[in-house]
């Protein structure tokens, strides 16, 4: 895939199901930030039509957004043109997001007591990231998505205290 | 309508950032040219005016927190004003309002250098 070529998505595609019965919207584009914006405006119109309010829908957005950045920035380094695909699983209760890569398996990193402070006094400019994402969303984790590709999984419930049910 | 555009202007020796658009990983470098613009001539007391800005990603606020320290050690700050509520809650989110000072109004922040050097 070039880099310029177009997002695709098959929102309309009534084979876009899911096994689990959840029906699925998929979307698939090169790793290039230009495409940062896009993404996260579909992730939160998806939040909104699947009934989150707008501030929610904004949040998850942000997550969206910052797990798609630490996919190019990460795992594929910056290189453009690489697949991206992201799978947007509305269900009853919740929101599952995939992002799925092929490049360098991405891990959550422990971070015990986040410190801010701490990160302006090394004057570092990342490494809020993966902060954000466990901050807005119920649910994060990294693991394979079959033909040796890689994921992150997003997970938002509707009701925050139906967190880990 | 581009992405993000900047502008500033100067309020005394206070300089006024305006970023218009979003500021993300593709476009912070765009962002973080203009602070370096307003450091590298010696104005290093920074408003950050946000009217225009829809929303801001981390790599946004790790500009700031990139060059804070900065500014801060030659006697200046970042400061930021009129943020919508979608850039207050990523502030929120990361207790980013204890990094840096938000005012409601552009007056406010840039009145705010004068205020802490009349108190020095």
């Amino acid at each position: 895939m070039s880099p310029d070529e177009p997002i695709e998505s098959n929102e309309d595609d009534p084979s876009a199901s899911r096994p689990n019965g959840r029906s699925m919207l998929e979307l698939r584009f090169p790793s290039n930030t230009k495409y940062l914006h896009m993404v996260r405006e579909l992730a939160r119109r998806i939040a909104e039509s699947t009934g989150f309010e707008a501030a929610e829908a904004e949040k998850i957005a942000m997550a969206v957004n910052e797990a798609t950045t630490n996919v190019i920035e990460h795992a594929y380094h910056g290189e453009e043109g690489r697949e991206i695909e992201i799978h947007f699983q509305p269900g009853g209760e919740s929101l599952d997001i995939q992002i799925i890569h092929d490049g360098d398996a991405l891990q959550e990193v422990p971070m015990p007591g986040f410190d801010l402070d701490k990160l302006v006094a090394e004057r570092r400019k990342g490494g809020m990231g993966i902060y954000i994402m466990k901050q807005v969303m119920d649910g994060l984790r990294f693991g394979k998505a079959g033909s040796g590709k890689s994921m992150c999984v997003l997970v938002r419930y509707k009701r925050r205290d139906r967190k880990g049910e | 309508m581009a992405d993000l555009s900047m502008a500033s202007e100067r309020r005394g020796d206070v300089v006024v950032i305006y970023p218009r658009g979003f500021i993300n990983a593709h476009t912070v470098r765009q962002f973080e040219q203009e602070l370096e613009r307003a450091m590298e001539s010696g104005r290093n007391r920074i408003v950050i005016n946000g009217s225009g800005l829809s929303y801001i990603a981390s790599a946004g606020l790790g500009a700031i927190m990139g060059h804070i320290e900065d500014v801060r050690s030659q006697g200046g700050d970042i400061r930021l004003t009129d943020l919508n509520e979608t850039v207050l809650n990523i502030l929120n989110v990361l207790g980013f309002n204890h990094i840096c000072r938000v005012f409601d109004s552009e007056q406010e922040a840039v009145t705010s250098y004068s205020e802490a050097a009349s108190n020095d």
